[in-house]
């Protein structure tokens, strides 16, 4: 298979005055067409900072960050990528329609396609009766498919989602999750960044678990899991259909 | 260019649903109409007292609003993160910084023709009217605010709100005064020091060249096409500077 993101020999540190925190040493992997990619670990681990130098927002020590052969952050991949970042902050004073609006505008989507497209993807996120509510209204939750609803919308053949997760309720993140596999049934890959090993079980296709600024395995899934459904996803399914039942 | 207008959109949508320039707007407004409401009395050379007080404040309001509005904004899309989504799209950072700029600059023009408006209507319930020398102070004005917001954006890259706001209107007060200081200076100093408050002289751009509010006032002929040309020029390369230096120090951060 063809890789689409090479990471390698990854370093970064963060300097605070003359203190100096190593965050990455040396991490190596690789992401292909048309995976869900699972990268994995715990709080501090490293996930954000990889994800930071592949778009670009910080510079490696050492090493480097290769998406479609190029270097990661480059202004041309940038029109082939889309990005979920761990907490979705976005102008307050805007709407969704008109976030979406600038965002277009900046991948040059002609007008009239990124008016489907916009009504497109917030149907796809589940926000089009909030299409005009000013972002300060929305909940958290709206803001998190707010988030994915940017990051799709240039249609990107690479999307790189820093913790989708985060501050869905179970709803919410079945929601994602379908989402996500429905772009992935599209053909697009998803380097996948999240804590919650639940989630990755039930969606990627391999994963690699990085710690303290290092990679410990990189493996397709069931090999390392061995099966794909465990206790917690049964309950979360029960629980999700009985509050489904409920409103219904 | 393009992604740089989308930016200086944002920043110009962001400005009007801020309540600080309509807070200045009324101020400013009102200390016009103070000013103006003294020429009922019709004392003599009062056209002279309303122009000067009213160019004052103009000035002073309209760059309140240019450090106000620059200020804020790198350091604001980094607090509250605006900035992670927006630099994974398809824009430099240069875009982003003279977006920036330029979102900065129109609203604190906009604010300043309007303040001009409401001048020139006053200026003309006093039977006074434009003069040539009025649109060429306009101009300048203009510039000015262009300049001063470069170096507001330039100062956002790598300090705070609240110093940058600081150091920029310190050194719009002293930027006035800077020349003659030196040059006063100069014939009572040391070699090394006068080298030293000399390249200071030259480094530091000098505001009291964009001012014609004393020949406004004592209606002076148009000042030469020439020396405005030269001031514009002046105004473009220091603004040039400013914004190439921000960009590298923007380019240079991790975010």
């Amino acid at each position: 298979m063809e890789p689409v993101i090479e990471i390698r020999n990854l370093h970064a540190e963060y300097r605070a005055g003359r203190e100096k925190t190593i965050a990455l040493k040396g991490i190596t992997l690789s992401a292909y067409k048309g995976e869900i990619f699972g990268f994995i670990g715990p709080n501090g681990a490293g996930k954000t900072t990889t994800i930071n130098i592949l778009l670009g927002f910080m510079y490696p020590t050492n090493g480097n960050a290769v998406i479609f052969g190029e270097k990661s952050s480059s202004l041309k991949n940038r029109f082939r990528i889309g990005y979920l970042p761990e907490i979705a902050y976005y102008y307050p004073f805007l709407t969704p329609f008109k976030i979406l609006t600038m965002y277009g505008k900046l991948f040059r989507i002609d007008k009239a396609i990124l008016n489907n497209r916009i009504d497109s993807v917030l149907a796809t996120v589940g926000l089009t009766e909030k299409k005009n509510t000013p972002v300060r209204n929305l909940s958290k939750g709206m803001s998190q498919r707010l988030g994915l609803a940017q990051a799709i919308i240039n249609d990107p053949e690479v999307l790189i989602l820093d913790e989708p997760n985060s501050g869905l309720d179970p709803i919410g993140k079945r929601e994602m999750r379908d989402i996500i596999l429905g772009l992935k049934n599209k053909g697009k890959t998803i380097f996948f960044s999240s804590h919650q090993l639940s989630e990755v079980e039930l969606i990627c296709d391999r994963v690699g678990i990085i710690d303290r600024g290092q990679i410990l395995k990189t493996e397709k899934l069931d090999q390392i899991v061995g099966k794909i459904h465990t206790k917690q996803t049964v309950l979360e399914d029960i629980f999700i259909r009985m509050i489904k039942d409920k409103r219904t | 260019m393009r992604a740089a207008w989308i930016i200086a959109k944002n920043v110009i949508e962001e400005s009007i649903r801020k309540k600080e320039i309509y807070v200045l707007f009324i101020l400013s407004v009102a200390m016009m109409s103070v000013v103006a409401m003294a020429s009922f009395f019709s004392l003599t050379g009062l056209i002279k007292y309303f122009t000067e007080l009213s160019f004052l404040i103009i000035t002073y309001i309209t760059v309140i609003i240019a450090v106000v509005v620059g200020a804020r904004q790198v350091p604001t899309e980094l607090n509250s993160r605006t900035i992670y989504p927006l630099m994974a799209k398809p824009l430099k950072r240069s875009e982003f910084i003279i977006g920036k700029w330029l979102g900065t600059s129109l609203i604190s023009i906009f604010c300043f023709l309007v303040f001009e408006g409401i001048f020139i209507v006053l200026l003309f319930s006093k039977g006074s009217g434009i003069s040539c020398i009025l649109i060429q102070g306009i101009f300048l004005h203009i510039l000015q605010i262009m300049l001063i917001s470069s170096i507001v954006i330039c100062l956002s890259t790598f300090m705070t709100n609240a110093a940058n706001a600081t150091v920029s209107i310190l050194y719009f007060i002293l930027g006035y005064w800077i020349g003659k200081a030196i040059s006063d200076a100069l014939d009572n100093c040391g070699a090394f020091l006068a080298w030293i408050l000399r390249s200071i002289n030259y480094i530091l751009p000098h505001l009291d060249y964009f001012d014609l509010s004393k020949k406004i006032v004592h209606q002076w002929q148009p000042v030469p096409a020439w020396v405005i040309i030269t001031v514009m020029i002046y105004a473009v390369v220091y603004i040039s500077i400013f914004l190439l230096i921000g960009t590298l120090k923007f380019q240079r951060k991790q975010l």
